[in-house]
């Protein structure tokens, strides 16, 4: 068995030759078996592949030869797993050798079903382990003991048999004596108490199933039944403390941690939801706490599961300080792994004991500087939990301090941007440090910044004009401090595309109000900025197409690079254009307009599009039209984002897209099965909504999208431009964008598309009384919607509507079904009865149905449904259906 | 539960594989590689403790010590104490010192079946069986002998029937 091979081919060539020799060597009988078995197991363990040893070891161990029975057994483990074909071969050969008069050969059969017994020989075999638990010698009975935790976990209906055994071993002493089979026999315990824990009913499932039920009293029958023998384990624990040295058990000078652990361990399960339980374990505790002192780990190791035990039962307060200032103790040691628990056992109770953790604040900031990342992650997770709206400046200051001094140390750091972003939206004292403190994330390391805080802090600044120009002169210049350099800019992304929006929006006020020592920007050094940036960004290569689906940019690096480069032109060329509007100087309006010209035929047929339609809305536009649509964004509205975040702010390496990802709708109609997310986008279009595109990418692009859906339509006029373009672009990055070229064509004017029923048009929203929507208004049938948003300043997504049906004729209608459907990616529909299934003669409104409307894109998309209207007509005893779409 | 049990050496050769669980052949392997790309980063002033990596989930730690040149790796669930498997580490190699006397990576690759002999007198089926050093010592003694006994015993054997 030489294996000195240097490299990795010549390895492989040994291996493969020696396999063969081992084969053919199978194939003949021979002495050499065991050590070819040997060969295989080292075989197996170098990487390769070694099936055809399966059936040798089947063999093997029904030799009469001890050596060859142990080999054969080993390589069974080591070769073979519970889902092999061939391991029911080996049923027979476990239960004889569980009679064996030897009790090593009985060692190896307990050995192997406690290590690859199927469920088959789990319960086959239980009878025999059962029968040695008890009677045999403590080196069978340990073994016996963990055959049966396999048994019971792989089949529970088992469990009753051992409950017995395990009643002999508590109320017995002398059955205590050997601490292995203690130690496993406890194991046994807390696997019988533990084993419908992962069965107990959740919230979701139905609590009324009797199966489930059941299952959930078993599970409190097994922990009353163990919950007497408390006293016992404490007298076994309080003995273990108390005893005098003894050398076969001592590890640094603890008397045998391992069983100390595992009964504190049992008592954790056992006393765990019950006052009483942990009462009376309360002065144990104390002892093992006070008592167990030892510079080793073995004593820190019983410190530790006593910490965890007292954190986990109902413990009086004492006893959690006592607990917590152990932790303590711990976090200033200098033995890092003491620390490391120390912090990952805060965080688990800090929601509970705030004060008593938060006291230690500074040393666990400390931590963070560690020069482990173990330990740093360990304490970021435990600030996290600890910051609050009071603390929040401080400590966000703190991670900020640590982001911009620490190491290049990328899976981190991104990890601790993300959990920055959403401490500073959830808890920020004030909207100016918010901003100032996100800009500041943004600007130190916008490489790690998800694209969804562009849109929450684009969103942050419309709401807060005073901020507006300060921030704006800030991004100006840091852009100009980075503009030359190419490699910043295709990294910072996130910053480009903020700072440039910032600047398209609001480069006028940057201009006014300079103070005095600033200098003054002038028009010619922005636009200057926004050229250089462009040249300095790539393009995208003519065959580039990305899908902007969800899943694709988190699968290749460079797709999601160029996808962003070219979100980060789209944004500039936006700006470009809105600076029109904003500035005077006629010669840096001509050389954006030239811009466009000359790109009007570049090879880059997104790009393309857009540089022909802003050069029409530029040029051919009158003055007036043109201002509105350029004029400055209304305020957005952001806080679905910011939920979105805080869900998924766990998980940095998400596909950013996917935070908007299709909820599962409440929708009360069963009309359509649920779909993929491919086929709601699909949907959509089938809708033929030219202003709502796909639920993807950038969400900045979809609020400009809603801005032009909401200001332009009603200002353009059917403008007879054609293009060139494909209207069903949503697949291209700029795809999102292609909502001009809807707006120019003459085909895809209005916003509202009925199906049947005639264009509807409604007044603007009124802030007080209810907005009402028609619906329908045929044959004397009318429909008419009453929506009102209850709450607009902390849930302005959910709209409530009530639908009135009126009926001007001299006849009753019947059989009412007013259904409809919603754009299931981002609203959700519940739907309430009707008051009544008939719309009297000559009534207005008497019939009513509500409805709740939540807008998960608001302020980003409008609300838009279908609706189907059935009835049956009692004049002429027809079902009529009416139907049509409503885009508020 | 411990989930598996690795001895890695610095180099990143698999010295010894068990695992508690049904895993894949080609996951073994990548669990090994993985493991071994984690660990061997680290410096030795550091915490044992790492967080399970792609394979294992965010629940499993990899709990290590590092002797001279192999590391042994304990990849445990969230219900081990993680200070205790340190311990069991411990006994696990001081059990390998005294069998095999002063033991060395060379003894790992030459007597492999021992090894795992070893680790089954103190794991099995990913529980600890058992953490007294002579007791096992005295299962592995025990068994050895037996084992030449009968070895011896064959070998007559033959010699009777030439």
């Amino acid at each position: 068995m030489v294996r000195d091979c240097k490299t990795a081919e010549e390895e492989r060539k040994v291996v493969t030759t020696e396999c063969a020799a081992i084969r053919t060597a199978l194939k003949e009988q021979n002495q050499y078996r065991a050590k070819n078995v040997a060969k295989l197991i080292y075989i197996h363990m170098l990487g390769y592949p070694t099936q055809f040893g399966q059936m040798e070891c089947v063999t093997l161990i029904t030799s009469s030869k001890y050596p060859e029975k142990r080999i054969g057994y080993l390589a069974l483990m080591i070769l073979l797993d519970e889902n092999q074909e061939v391991l029911p071969l080996t049923e027979h050969t476990l239960k004889k050798d569980l009679d064996d008069k030897n009790q090593f050969v009985q060692a190896l059969a307990l050995t192997t079903i406690a290590n690859i017994g199927s469920v088959d020989i789990c319960r086959d075999l239980s009878s025999e382990v059962e029968k040695l638990l008890i009677t045999a010698p403590s080196y069978i009975r340990k073994k016996a003991a963990l055959a049966a935790v396999r048994i019971i976990s792989k089949c529970p209906e088992l469990i009753d048999n051992y409950i017995e055994k395990m009643d002999t071993l508590l109320s017995n002493e002398q059955q205590q004596r050997n601490h292995a089979v203690l130690i496993t026999s406890l194991c046994l315990i807390i696997e019988i108490v533990r084993a419908k824990t992962d069965d107990q009913p959740t919230q979701t499932q139905d609590l009324n199933n009797e199966d489930d039920k059941k299952k959930y009293v078993t599970k409190r029958k097994y922990v009353l039944h163990f919950r007497k023998y408390i006293p016992i384990l404490l007298k076994l624990l309080r003995g273990l403390i108390m005893s005098p040295y003894a050398l076969e058990h001592d590890v640094g000078g603890v008397s045998d941690p391992f069983l100390q652990v595992k009964i504190l361990r049992l008592l954790r399960v056992l006393g765990k939801g019950s006052t009483k339980a942990s009462e009376a374990m309360n002065d144990v505790l104390v002892q093992v706490a006070t008592n167990t002192d030892s510079p080793k780990n073995a004593g820190n190791a019983v410190l530790y599961e006593c910490v965890k035990i007292i954190m986990d039962i109902e413990s009086e307060k004492g006893l959690r300080v006592l607990g917590i200032n152990q932790l303590s103790k711990f976090l200033g040691s200098r033995d890092h792994n003491l620390r490391y628990v120390a912090l990952q056992m805060l965080a688990k109770v800090a929601h509970k004991d705030f004060h008593d953790v938060n006291r230690h604040q500074k040393t666990i900031i400390e931590c963070l500087k560690d020069a482990d990342l173990s330990i740093r992650k360990r304490a970021l997770d435990l600030i996290i939990v600890l910051v609050n709206q009071d603390n929040c400046k401080s400590l966000v200051g703190e991670l900020m301090t640590y982001l911009q001094s620490s190491s290049n140390e990328d899976s981190f750091k991104e990890q601790l941007t993300t959990k920055m972003c959403t401490l500073i939206e959830t808890y920020a004292p004030d909207k100016e440090w918010k901003i100032d403190t996100l800009l500041k994330l943004i600007i130190t390391s916008g490489q790690y910044v998800r694209e969804e805080i562009a849109t929450v802090f684009i969103g942050l600044i419309t709401q807060s004009k005073e901020l507006q120009s300060r921030i704006t002169k800030k991004l100006f210049h840091t852009l100009k401090k980075i503009s030359s350099n190419q490699s910043v800019i295709l990294k910072q992304g996130v910053l480009l595309q903020v700072g440039v929006w910032c600047i398209g929006e609001y480069a006028d006020l940057a201009l006014d109000g300079s103070e005095p020592d600033e200098e003054p920007i002038s028009q010619e050094q922005i636009v200057d900025l926004l050229f250089e940036l462009m040249s300095n960004i790539p393009r995208e290569s003519i065959n580039g197409k990305h899908s902007t689906t969800s899943s694709d940019d988190s699968d290749s690096s460079n797709s999601k690079w160029s996808t962003s480069h070219d979100i980060s032109r789209a944004f500039l060329l936006m700006a470009l254009v809105k600076l029109c509007s904003h500035i005077s100087d006629s010669n840096s309006v001509e050389r954006i307009k030239t811009f466009l010209d000359q790109n009007r035929n570049v090879m880059e047929l997104e790009f393309q599009q857009r540089c022909c339609e802003y050069y029409v809305l530029l040029n051919d536009l009158e003055e007036e039209k043109r201002r509105k649509i350029l004029d400055r964004m209304p305020p957005i509205e952001i806080q679905h984002i910011v939920n979105s975040l805080a869900n998924s702010g766990n998980n940095s390496n998400q596909p950013s897209s996917s935070v908007k990802s299709p909820k599962s709708p409440t929708t009360t109609l069963p009309i359509q099965k649920p779909k993929t997310s491919l086929e709601q986008l699909i949907s959509i279009d089938e809708e033929d909504q030219p202003v709502i595109t796909a639920p993807s990418g950038n969400n900045s692009m979809s609020i400009l999208e809603s801005f032009f859906d909401s200001d332009v339509t009603d200002v353009l006029p059917s403008n007879p431009i054609s293009l060139p373009v494909n209207n069903k672009s949503s697949g291209n990055t700029f795809g999102e964008m292609s909502l001009l070229d809807g707006l120019l064509s003459p085909a895809l004017g209005p916003v509202v598309m009925p199906v049947s029923t005639p264009p509807v048009s409604f007044s603007a929203p009124n802030q007080n009384g209810p907005r009402k929507v028609p619906l329908l208004n045929k044959n004397g049938i009318t429909i008419r919607m009453d929506c009102k948003v209850l709450d607009a300043v902390n849930n302005p997504q959910l709209l409530n509507a009530i639908i009135y049906f009126s009926n001007s004729n001299s006849y009753e209608i019947s059989n009412i079904d007013f259904m409809m459907s919603v754009p299931k990616n981002y609203i959700n529909l519940q739907m309430f009865k009707s008051s009544d299934s008939k719309v009297p003669a000559n009534s207005d409104g008497k019939v009513t149905q509500k409805l709740k409307l939540t807008n998960l894109q608001h302020g980003v998309k409008p609300i838009s449904f279908k609706f189907k209207f059935q009835y049956k007509d009692e004049s002429s005893q027809q079902i009529v259906v009416e139907e049509g779409k409503i885009v508020l | 539960m411990i989930r598996a049990v690795l001895v890695i050496n610095n180099h990143g050769k698999a010295r010894l594989v068990k695992f508690y669980e049904v895993i894949a052949f080609e996951k073994q392997q990548r669990a090994i590689a993985e493991c071994y790309s984690l660990i061997s980063k680290r410096s030795d002033d550091v915490c044992n403790f790492l967080e399970g990596g792609s394979i294992w989930g965010k629940e499993t730690k990899l709990i290590y010590r590092h002797y001279a040149t192999l590391y042994f790796v304990f990849i445990v669930d969230e219900s081990e104490s993680e200070l205790g498997i340190l311990d069991l580490i411990q006994v696990f190699v001081e059990s390998l010192d005294k069998c095999f006397e002063n033991v060395c990576e060379l003894d790992l690759i030459f007597h492999s079946d021992k090894v795992s002999y070893i680790l089954d007198e103190i794991i099995m089926g990913g529980l600890v069986l058992e953490t007294n050093k002579e007791e096992i010592m005295q299962a592995i003694e025990e068994e050895n002998k037996l084992e030449i006994a009968s070895r011896k015993e064959s070998l007559t054997v033959t010699k009777i029937k030439r």
